[in-house]
Formats: structure tokens, sequence, C-alpha cells
């Protein structure tokens, strides 16, 4: 759990200069960053460079950041951006050899569903928080299918295996986590969220 | 197509004729697509990649030796004095030990101080030896006026949070309607408002007496433990909670564990200055788990209820500063939850 005050400090520290800060920074958040880019470009090594830009521009200036500023929504914000613009890219590119492939679509729509993530700077920290927040009203047994589902990447099979329970048990959980988050995070994922989710 | 199937092409764990498919679906109608979008940014937020040490070491060395290439090039001097934040600090440290004293305070007469929350308020105040309290919506808390480090007592009708500073010498007491909580030093959860059936102290550290109203101990409180009293029959029980449910509301926002719709809406009424109305039983008993950040309108957190559940709410005005809502079934039972 990151605290408030852990990131304030962190900050400052980082205004300052403070190598150790910007390391103990890429640490907290580059796991969850890479997740959320590679979520979008696929290609790990992609994602990886889209993160990377994103921390190179919270060191180069870390000078002139605001005291209010949220570091994990800084960088947010610039992974996105950088996402955005090679999804971009990539569709202009598929167009261009009219090469259309499973993957050219599913980037298409990658696309589409970063840009409806359109919140401010603040909001990332909040959707951080209600995060860690969330996984811990998770019963259980819902918590663990979660994390290792959504932390260590197991697949259903795999983690009912590990489990001693059924697959079907496992998607019921996975199922059941993410309605919890869908309420949790709904003002964060877009307001057509109220009207569509009871035809799922 | 059930959701189930979207978010294992999200994870990746759909073979290309499935996928095929899924794409299919999600490109034949706008609905579909919004769906998928809302599913695809949930996984994308809620997700990490599996802790790696010496891939994650391998990759912040990378990020150095890149920043050190560029660095180089821009010579930059991040100086900065940090005696001037340690000073900014300090000063909103000290403006807010002023202002939380010009709370409302009514001096109902000359031996006791006493401070109230209205409803939709919640205050944050500093007892003269340096306990913390938290007053929740609708809360008075009366103190006597030579309260002091060694003479420690408070009464309270309402809701509050406190954090005690410790001292062996001179107990914290606190007088509730139907029993009295004596502690040392230690944070706890009181819930005592007239109108409900049940008197409620949850202990997060420490440990905490109970005392009934003749003084006489009735139990001692272990970290993680809800004492409930019932004020109808002036019984009580004990049970191992997860504090954070009673303690929440301190930091702006609710945790519920299936808690039924009945209590919830005592919560907001508090807090939104409404009334809530539920004619029917089975609405009353229909429970809920989650968070709801409470700088929400009442309205957003009513259609998040809503969304949940098969029922659906009015809102009516009743006058120049009340509204009344009321929540009923919904008439056909299309929501499946």
């Amino acid at each position: 759990m990151i605290t408030g005050t852990e990131t304030d400090n962190l900050l400052i520290d980082l205004k300052r200069g403070d190598k150790k800060a910007f390391t103990r920074i890429f640490q907290m958040y580059n796991s969850r960053l890479s997740y959320f880019a590679k979520e979008y470009v696929i290609d790990s090594d992609i994602a990886m460079n889209m993160v990377q830009d994103a921390f190179m521009k919270l060191w180069e200036n870390s000078k002139n950041l605001k005291e209010s500023t949220s570091i994990s929504a800084y960088l947010y914000t610039i992974t996105r951006n950088n996402c955005l613009n090679y999804l971009k890219h990539q569709k202009v590119e598929a167009k261009y050899h009219q090469k259309i492939t499973q993957n050219s679509l599913e980037l298409e729509l990658n696309y589409g569903a970063l840009k409806r993530l359109e919140y401010d700077l603040y909001d990332f920290e909040e959707v951080q928080k209600i995060i860690d927040k969330t996984i811990q009203l998770l019963s259980p047994q819902c918590k663990q299918v979660f994390m290792l589902s959504r932390f260590e990447n197991l697949s259903n099979v795999e983690i009912a295996e590990k489990l001693a329970i059924s697959v079907k048990a496992v998607e019921a959980n996975i199922t059941r986590a993410l309605k919890i988050f869908r309420i949790e995070l709904k003002d964060y994922l877009s307001l057509l969220f109220f009207f569509s989710l009871p035809h799922l | 197509m059930n959701e189930n199937q979207i978010i294992e092409f999200i994870l990746g764990q759909s073979d290309s004729e499935k996928k095929s498919e899924i794409l299919a679906w999600i490109n034949s109608s706008q609905e579909n697509r919004e769906n998928f979008y809302r599913l695809k940014n949930l996984v994308a937020l809620t997700g990490k990649i599996p802790d790696n040490k010496q891939k994650s070491e391998q990759e912040l060395s990378l990020l150095l030796t890149k920043l050190s290439a560029t660095r180089k090039a821009k010579q930059r001097q991040f100086i900065l004095n940090f005696s001037k934040y340690a000073a900014a600090i300090f000063i909103t440290f000290l403006i807010a030990r002023f202002l939380i004293p010009s709370q409302p305070i009514n001096s109902a007469d000359h031996s006791w101080v006493e401070v109230r929350t209205t409803s939709g308020q919640t205050a944050e105040m500093t007892l003269p030896d340096g306990t913390q309290v938290w007053m929740n919506a609708l809360t008075q808390i009366k103190y006597p006026a030579n309260y002091s480090a060694s003479h420690r007592e408070i009464s309270i009708s309402g809701e509050a949070f406190f954090k005690v500073i410790h001292n062996e010498k001179s107990p914290f007491l606190v007088h509730t309607n139907t029993y009295h909580i004596k502690v040392l030093g230690t944070s706890f959860n009181v819930s005592s408002y007239p109108n409900d059936r049940i008197g409620k102290t949850t202990l997060v550290e420490g440990k905490v007496v109970l005392l009934d109203k003749n003084n006489k101990e009735i139990e001692t409180l272990a970290p993680g433990q809800l004492f409930a009293f019932n004020t109808a029959n002036n019984t009580y029980r004990i049970s191992e909670v997860s504090t954070n449910y009673y303690t929440s509301w301190k930091d702006g926002y609710f945790a519920f564990d299936s808690e039924k719709l009945e209590s919830i809406a005592a919560k907001l009424e508090r807090i939104y200055a409404v009334k809530i109305n539920i004619p029917e039983d089975k609405v009353k008993n229909i429970s809920f788990s989650g968070t709801i950040m409470k700088n929400k309108p009442l309205e957003q957190i009513l259609q998040i209820i809503e969304l949940t559940a098969p029922v659906e709410f009015t809102i009516v005005r009743i006058s120049d500063k009340e509204d009344q809502v009321t929540i009923v079934s919904k008439k056909k039972a299309q929501n499946k939850y």
C-alpha cells in the first residue's frame, strides 16, 4: 500500500534530484505501468519503452514539478499518451498497407478503449487508491484468485489447479471481483456504464 | 457473448478461432464496443506484471543508463531548499491547530465544553491532552472545561473515532447513554446515535475496558473486536470484525460488508440531510458490499445502489431544506443481480 505521506516525501526528494527517491518511485510503479501499457500495445518490449519514456520525463522535469503533482498520475498520463501515439501510428500504417489482421483489429480496439480513459491527472491517483482499498474488500478466495490472475498472470486453468477448485469457480471469482471493481471505479470508466451493465 | 469470454479474450486466453468470434461480436454494435472498452480499461487499470526482481533491476539499470546519457547533455541543478518545504508544512500545521477549535463550540454551561457537527458535516479536533477526535455527522461531544492530561473524560452522542494519547496514570473515559468506555492509549470507534437501537464500539488497536451504567466492568476488548450493545434490552455481543468497515467514514469513504440497505440508508440520511423511505421489507434487507466515496453527490450514490440491486429511487423535495428519497423494488426484474 502506498501512503500519501510517503509519496509526498518522495516528491520533495525527487525535486531535489535524489536518485534514491527516483529508484523507489520506479519500483513502486513500474510493474503496474508496464501491465497497463502492455494491455494496449500488446508487445511487451514496446510497452517497456512507453513506460521508460514516462520515467525519463518525470526525472527530466522533476525540478519543475508542482508540489501538488501526483507522481502516479503524471506517470500514467505520459504512458497513456505514449501508447495512444503508438497505436495511432499503427492504425495509419495498417490502413496504408491495407493489412487487416486479428492483431491490427485488436490494436484498433485498444486505441478506442484507451482514448476513453480521459481523466485528469488527479484521478489516476484516486483510481490507484480505490484499487488498493477494493482489493482488501474482496473475500479471501476471491482476492486470491484475482491476484493470481491479475498480478501473477496465471491462466484460469492454472489457478484452478493451484487452488484445487473448478475452472468455473475461478471464472466466477474473477467476474465477481471485476464487478466490484467496476462499481468502485464507475466514475472513471465512462458514463455509459450506468446503462449498459445489466445487459452483460 | 458472455462476460467471461470477453475477459478471457482481454487476458489473452482465447484461441484464434474464439478471438475472431469475439472481434466480430465487438464490432457488430456500438454498444458491444462500449462494453468491451469498459472491461478492457478495467483490466488494464487493475493488473500488474508478475514480480520479477531480476527483470525489474535490468529495466531500472537500462533506464538509468538512458538518463545519464541525456543528463550530461543538459546539466541541470536540482538544488532545492528543503527548509522552505519544512517551513511550509509547519505553517500549515499551525494554522490547522488554530482553526480546529473554531469549529462550532457552544459552552452549554460553565463546566462543559460542547462540540457539535450538523448533518453532512464531519470534523476533526484535538483535545487539550493531544487526543485526536474525528466526529461524524450529527454528533455531539462534551468535555469538562477543566479537561487536562490528568483528568480525561468526555461524553458522546453520535459517532466518533478516537486516537487517545497514551497515559498510564490517567485513563481516558468515554460516556455513552448506555455504557462507558475506559482506555489508556489506543484508537477506537464509538457509534451511539440516539435513534440507533445498537450502540457500537470497535477497537482498532490497544485495549479498552467497557463498563456498565454503574461503572461495573463488563468486558475487555481486543483489537479487531466489535462490542455491540442493544439498548432495547441491555444485552450485548462481541464479534471479530474487519475494523475498516467501521472506521472508513473518517477517511471520506464508506466500506460495507454485506450491510443491509436499511442501515446504509440511516448513514446516508445523516450525511446528506435527507429522509430515506424504504416501504418494502425485502428492499430494506438487501445487503451490499463495496465502497462509496463520501464526497460524491447523493444521487450518484443512489445510482450505484440502483445499478447493483433490482431497486429504483425517486427524490422529492419536501421542504426548503429537506429532500425525501424513496427506494422501491423494480417492477420488472430485468436485472439479474
